[in-house]
């Protein structure tokens, strides 16, 4: 097959997508969702291909709400907003942390959820923050709010380790070859009730900061207003009839509150 | 350890045998693009057409000096924008999306297709003169010579360099994973992250790999034996 074969067979699908999907537009939006698929619990892929968690069950009553007929796609979360203007999705529903620099790149729903940072290690490390992590090593997440947070408050007093994912985060904490990792705390508190984070704990206390975001709430181009406000006010209908709770109550302990809703109300 | 996570059905085994699949119809349509794209590339390198020729040429530095992964960005990433001009020129307005699958096939086709040529390269030029010379006096014209005495013979040369290439460029396949393809390895990832079994996983992914390779090797010598019978040496 020739380059050019190749690429008109590419465009003939993809163009007979676009048809098919503009002759539903009638009954329900046809959008494209993306998820990293691997940041329990609020979003993993399971055996059979499909995604689970609390995001996904959240994003898939939003999109009910909003009258969409969402496709969640995988993709990695330090790809993530290159692609969606790349216009591989239309929007993203990954635990995308609202602050400045994003929101100069795109637009964001009201937060859906919202969730504190913090260091985790040893058991028993006693460390004062923050003049205890000077010359320490300390994972984070490649591309996340929590890595630039770091960065910015430690400088170059603590050496930052990237990962493309937590686990990876965690395997290296367990192997010693960190000394901390610093995460939002709801995906960390999962591997501490693991039996691999039997010998870890919380260190120091738990931050809010302008540059870990404003909770974490659904990304869009600049130039989707209207497909931003559907999903706004399908946030408001699920806080508001309890359904967001609901959903909040067969992922995260009693006591442990999510709920953004003070951040917009 | 407990091989049910292996399963299929309740386990992870139509996961990696989806995931086995995309590996293997990349790397198919990878390599058929890409040797397309090699024996052009040689042919026009070996032409009379010099500006031509150094075109592809340097088309062919650059794809085989940059990483594999940076193409496979820019193709996934900047394809569509690089495009759309191009249909605008013809008309077609809108916006035409290439998916992460066919981004790696053009990807990963157009690195193949730069080793290719350099393969199909020296092959053509280790044809003996000697048949070449005997089709012309049998007043055969340039393109019946091409066809029936200088490809099959340059074929033979080619062989193995491509069969190892087939190999090289199966093993690029889970790059295309970073614009998110569920290929072989990206599926054993996520089975391990989701039951915490690395280990067991990726042994299933490198077992598998490594008997593809071994398939593929062992295709090339029944090849070669074939292919040569008629060489006497």
């Amino acid at each position: 097959m020739s380059l050019f074969g190749l690429i008109g067979r590419a465009t003939c699908v993809t163009l007979f997508v676009a048809a098919l999907g503009a002759s539903q537009a009638a009954a329900l939006e046809k959008v494209t969702v993306a998820t990293e698929a691997d940041f329990p619990p609020f979003n993993k892929t399971e055996a059979d291909g499909s995604f689970s968690g609390f995001e996904i069950d959240l994003g898939k009553a939003i999109c009910q709400r909003a009258q969409l007929d969402c496709t969640w796609v995988k993709q990695d979360f330090s790809g993530m907003i290159p692609a969606l203007q790349a216009k591989k999705y239309d929007f993203i529903f990954s635990y995308m942390s609202i602050n400045d620099d994003r929101s100069k790149v795109g637009l964001f729903s009201i937060p859906y959820i919202t969730d504190q940072f913090r260091f985790y290690g040893p058991k028993g490390a006693a460390v004062t923050l923050p003049g205890g992590l000077d010359g320490k090593n300390v994972g984070v997440l490649a591309g996340s709010t929590g890595e630039r947070f770091v960065k910015e408050k430690w400088g170059n007093k603590v050496e930052v380790r990237s990962y493309e994912n937590l686990d990876q985060v965690n395997a290296d904490l367990e192997a010693g070859r960190i000394d901390f990792g610093f995460n939002a705390q709801l995906p960390v508190s999962v591997f501490l009730a693991s039996p691999a984070g039997a010998g870890f704990d919380w260190v120091g206390p738990a931050y809010s900061d302008p540059i870990l975001g404003r909770g974490a709430g659904a990304m869009f181009r600049k130039d989707e207003t209207a497909l931003r406000d559907k999903v706004d006010a399908a946030i408001r209908s699920v806080y508001a009839d309890g359904t967001f709770k609901a959903i909040a109550a067969r992922y995260f302990k009693p006591g442990v509150d999510v709920s953004a809703e003070p951040l917009w109300k | 350890m407990d091989l049910s996570i292996l399963a299929f059905g309740s386990g992870w085994g139509n996961a990696l045998a989806r995931g086995l699949f995309v590996t293997l119809a990349l790397a198919a349509a990878s390599v058929v693009l890409g040797t397309g794209l090699g024996l052009v590339g040689a042919l026009v390198a070996t032409s009379r057409f010099r500006i031509a020729a150094v075109i592809v040429g340097g088309y062919e530095v650059v794809m085989r000096s940059v990483p594999e992964l940076l193409v496979i960005f820019a193709v996934y990433y900047g394809f569509s924008f690089a495009l759309q001009p191009f249909l605008q020129m013809v008309g077609i307005e809108g916006f035409v999306a290439i998916n992460a699958f066919w981004s790696g096939v053009l990807a990963i086709g157009m690195v193949h297709g730069s080793y290719c040529s350099e393969v199909f390269r020296g092959a053509f030029l280790a044809v003996p003169a000697g048949p070449l010379e005997a089709a012309r006096a049998l007043g055969l014209r340039p393109f019946p010579v091409f066809i029936a005495v200088k490809l099959p013979l340059a074929l033979r040369f080619a062989l193995p360099g491509l069969i190892n290439l087939v190999v090289v460029t199966l093993k690029a396949t889970p790059l295309v994973a970073a614009v998110g393809l569920q290929d072989l390895l990206r599926v054993a990832g996520d089975a391990g992250k989701n039951t915490k079994q690395y280990l067991t996983f990726y042994l299933v992914a490198l077992a598998i790999y490594l008997v593809l390779a071994v398939l593929i090797w062992v295709v090339e010598s029944r090849i070669e034996r074939r292919a040569s019978r008629f060489l006497g040496a």
